[in-house]
């Protein structure tokens, strides 16, 4: 097994909120290796945003705990210096929504061309020729002219382009996507999708794909982790989590989704109630409430993390033996 | 200072106010020994007497002004946004009018005009009345439009549209979902008017004469005005009190408008 | 039996800049000719992505809108042809469900009084105690609580505000239902809750649904027929079945393999029929097919044959399944 690139730790995600502490993320432990793409999927307040956000320390009043080790270097007990140097250089982050991710007053090529000024140290006609590339690496027609436009002038998919040239500009070795492909029209969706793949194939970069779409994942990632009211309920290979699901929630996940090839006029199997006020956690199993198949012991016990071998693992007293048919 | 503790502190100042002038009616008089401020030259009242007279004048002025300013400039938006179309359209360019015009212009022109009533003895309006009525006519423009406005983008609310997919009626929408969304801003926009009638109201009394005696009839802006020489005199036994309440009064209304406006802008 | 609702030849301009100096005034060409309809009791879906003007589509089936050009004949009636007060009136037999749940409803009303709101409207002789029986009677139809029903929709999540709405489209006992992106801001796990919901309700009560959509997948487990939009304009219309399995009208194909695929990374096969460039703008649509720019058949064809779809929009032809596309014969080539 080759040295994890990057390894988080039970790490812990706690906003202050009026209403007191919010734990967001309550103890996540996840590995990725170099050139491996992972997907965390999970709903609305799931945690996976501020799992993503907290790699790079984004948040200026969360409280973390736990450890997110890159290369082996705790990056929680690193200070902000070493953490803007890592910023952008090594760990490069795509956000949603393009448009508030853009700085709408400066032109596309001048926000392409500051990480390349922060790190790199390049000025002149070299970062012109550097973002130039950029932009054709990531399939933006017409680099030179497109480079002097200003965010609004460009499309839903050319912004989300930039984005990724930013991000790829000082060739990070992990790339953090955070519903990269959610704000943007199907046809588009599926460009950015092949625009990834590519740069997969070619640059060996690692990926970290958070998402809820379960799609996605299956055909961007090698692995998945999904997440349910800020704790990891299953890990494992993509298509071992997908076809044979361990937790009842990721079974209900792929079950509530309509399938291009299901039954049209079947009921969709739904997860009945709704996400837990992280406040307000049910005891034992967070998921319990939900669980067709809770059982006494769920609800007074919370289940402890079960690793079934070295990349497959879940949280659950009974997971699903996927032996019969379903 | 959060609005919310500012809009406290302004209500707690105005109960001060309010009690101690209440006080001052009920057993004022009542108390031995004269009034510590002493009496104000050239008059047999007490300063404390003049003050509080007028305080409750400035008060009431403001109140009734301010508060006429506010309804008719609601009425007249909930009529522009319920007729819509040519008619909102006029009503706010009159409204814009109005308020583009010299308040001066205004108060003369009502001031000529029921001086011309009382000369041909059809009617005689009280200072008071005549005051408050000037005051209403130079305050409702600004709020109507910025109602108007208000209306307009709580109408653009998607629930306002779900309420037409329903079949409700224009008016019906206005009534029950507009309306009650907008009354902390009218309140606010209420709040922040009594003191600048209040304020106003000064000036417009040496336009108008009304209260030129600075007897009891005046109010505490009257009275400052009248009074202001005596500062160079008697120091500020005169004014010192009359000034203070002033003050307390402006501020009072307006941190509790600023509070309000605060949670009218959450919404 | 004549369809509930018809739309026909349905054009909506929506004028853009311009001022009193500028003779050729821009316009937003939101809707182009549409023609649809929908029987009683079925789901009409229409799909198409951002500015391909299907909500306004719906927007102009309920009236919401006056057409540019064109009519809609609801059971009979020629909406162009009612005043605002009959139109009103005929509003309560068609509905329409919000896709963003928060907004949809006024956040200091409690749900019972929103519910109540097209009874208030359209039945002003039910007492008050009638009202309230049947508001608790939608709401427990909806999976909601009577204690509940005093409750503001903050304290609601998503899905339950959603199915308020609901509830409150159904006090009004419409025939129609335009459901606009009902489903698309909620979590997965939610959005099976309310389609489950629709259906039932469909059963229940012989309703007729439009359903718009950019989510494909929810789109064919709802839908009896399907209209697929593109810029202002239908391009294919078919049943849920044939189309999806086969469809004929080379957008329809990129939609479809626009969808994410596991067994595509599998193969390691990239993805084909990908639409290149970025969707044009509906105030300069392209010439001719509005598709051509960026159509994937595009490049197998001969240079006249470019030029046709460059020059010649494509009329929507067929019966039963109707495609715009001059050469829709090609396209198993490119498959």
């Amino acid at each position: 097994m080759s040295a994890a690139l990057l390894e988080i730790d039970a790490l812990t995600v706690e906003f202050g909120t009026p209403a007191g502490p919010l734990r967001a993320v309550d103890g996540a432990t996840l590995r990725l290796e170099p050139g491996r793409a992972l997907g965390l999927v999970g709903e609305s307040g799931s945690g996976k945003s501020a799992l993503a956000t907290s790699i790079l320390r984004l948040h200026q009043h969360a409280r973390l705990g736990g450890a997110i080790r890159w290369k082996g270097e705790d990056l929680l007990r690193s200070d902000e210096k070493s953490m803007r140097k890592l910023r952008g250089s090594q760990i490069a982050m795509v956000f949603q929504d393009p448009m508030s991710s853009l700085n709408p007053a400066h032109r596309v090529g001048r926000q392409i061309a500051e990480p390349l000024r922060l790190h790199k140290r390049l000025s002149g006609a070299a970062v012109d020729a550097e973002v130039h590339a950029l932009m054709a690496k990531v399939g933006i027609p017409d680099p030179v002219e497109r480079a002097k436009a200003y965010p609004h002038q460009l499309s839903g998919g050319l912004r989300q382009r930039v984005l990724i040239a930013m991000a790829l500009a000082c060739g990070p070795e992990l790339l953090i996507a955070d519903e990269p492909t959610t704000a943007v029209d199907a046809t588009i969706q599926a460009q950015i999708v092949e625009l990834l793949r590519r740069l997969q194939r070619e640059t060996g970069i690692a990926v970290l794909l958070i998402t809820h779409d379960l799609g996605l994942v299956g055909e961007l990632c090698d692995d998945v982790a999904v997440m349910y009211a800020g704790r990891i309920v299953e890990t494992g290979p993509v298509a071992a989590v997908l076809g044979a699901p361990l937790h009842p929630y990721t079974a209900g996940l792929l079950a509530s989704a309509p399938a291009l090839d299901g039954d049209r006029g079947a009921r969709l199997r739904e997860i009945p109630g709704v996400v837990p006020d992280l406040r307000a956690l049910p005891p034992g199993c967070r998921f319990q409430t939900r669980c067709a198949a809770a059982q006494e012991r769920c609800r007074s016990d919370e289940p402890q993390w079960t690793a079934v071998d070295a990349a497959r693992g879940h949280r659950c007293h009974f997971p699903l033996d996927n032996k019969g048919p379903r | 200072m959060t609005p919310r503790f500012k809009g406290r502190l302004g209500l707690v100042i105005l109960a001060l106010v309010f009690v101690g002038s209440v006080g001052y009616a009920l057993v004022g008089e009542r108390l031995p020994g004269e009034c510590v401020f002493g009496t104000v030259p050239g008059r047999q009242a007490t300063v404390c007497a003049l003050t509080f007279s007028g305080l409750w004048r400035s008060a009431a002025t403001g109140l009734l002004s301010g508060g006429a300013a506010t309804l008719l400039a609601l009425g007249l938006a909930l009529l522009a946004r319920r007729a819509g179309g040519v008619v909102e359209q006029a009503l706010v360019k009159g409204a814009e009018v109005v308020f583009s015009i010299p308040d001066v212009l205004i108060l003369v022109a009502i001031a000529f005009g029921a001086k011309m009533l009382r000369d041909a003895g059809k009617l005689d309006l009280s200072p008071f009345w005549l005051m408050t009525g000037s005051l209403v006519a130079i305050g409702w423009a600004a709020p109507m439009r910025m109602i108007v406005n208000r209306l307009r983008s709580l109408e653009e609310q998607e629930f306002v549209f779900a309420a037409r997919s329903l079949g409700a009626t224009r008016g019906r929408v206005l009534l029950v979902h507009v309306l009650p969304l907008a009354r902390p801003f009218v309140l606010a926009i209420f709040l922040f008017r009594v003191p600048t009638t209040i304020l106003t109201e000064s000036t417009v009394s040496f336009l108008l004469g009304a209260g030129a005696s600075g007897g009891s009839d005046a109010s505490l802006g009257a009275f400052i005005a009248q009074n202001y020489r005596t500062l160079m005199v008697t120091g500020f036994r005169v004014v010192g009190p009359a000034l203070l309440l002033f003050f307390l009064l402006i501020v009072g209304f307006h941190w509790a408008g600023q509070a309000v406006q605060a949670r009218a802008d959450r919404t | 039996m004549p369809a509930l609702i018809e739309a026909t030849g349905l054009t909506k301009r929506f004028p853009v800049g311009g001022g009193l100096l500028l003779r050729a005034r821009r316009a937003v060409h939101a809707v182009s000719d549409v023609s649809l309809a929908i029987e009683r009791g079925t789901t009409l879906g229409l799909v198409g992505e951002s500015g391909c003007g299907k909500s306004t589509v719906g927007r102009l089936l309920l009236g919401l809108q006056r057409p540019t050009a064109g009519r809609v004949v609801f059971d009979g009636q020629d909406l162009g042809a009612l005043d605002e007060e009959a139109l009103r009136k005929l509003r309560r037999r068609m509905q329409m469900v919000f896709q963003d749940p928060y907004g949809a409803l006024n956040p200091r009303m409690p749900i019972a009084d929103a519910v109540a709101e097209p009874l208030v409207i359209h039945h002003p002789q039910l007492s008050a105690g009638e009202r309230r029986d049947r508001v608790l009677q939608l709401l427990g139809r909806v999976g909601l609580r009577a204690d509940q029903a005093q409750r503001l929709p903050a304290e609601f999540s998503g899905g339950q505000r959603q199915r308020i709405v609901i509830a409150r489209a159904l006090a009004a006992e419409p025939e129609l239902l335009f459901a606009d992106e009902p489903v698309s801001a909620l979590d997965v796990s939610i959005q099976a809750q309310i389609v489950n919901l629709l259906a039932d309700l469909q059963r229940e009560r012989q309703l007729s649904y439009l359903f718009v959509s950019h989510d494909l997948k929810v789109v064919r487990h709802v839908a009896h027929r399907v209209a697929v939009m593109y810029l202002g304009r239908v391009v294919e219309e078919a049943p849920t079945e044939p189309l999806f399995a086969r469809p004929r009208h080379p957008y329809t194909a990129s939609l479809l393999a626009a969808i994410p695929d596991p067994k595509r990374r599998a193969a390691g096969t990239p993805r084909r029929l990908l639409l290149v460039g970025d969707p044009p703008s509906p105030i300069a649509p392209p010439s001719g097919c509005a598709l051509h720019p960026r159509c994937p058949l595009r490049p197998t064809l001969g240079a006249a044959d470019q030029e046709r779809c460059a020059r010649e929009a494509p009329a929507l032809a067929g019966d039963g399944h109707r495609v715009a596309c001059h050469h829709a014969d090609r396209l198993d080539d490119i498959r």
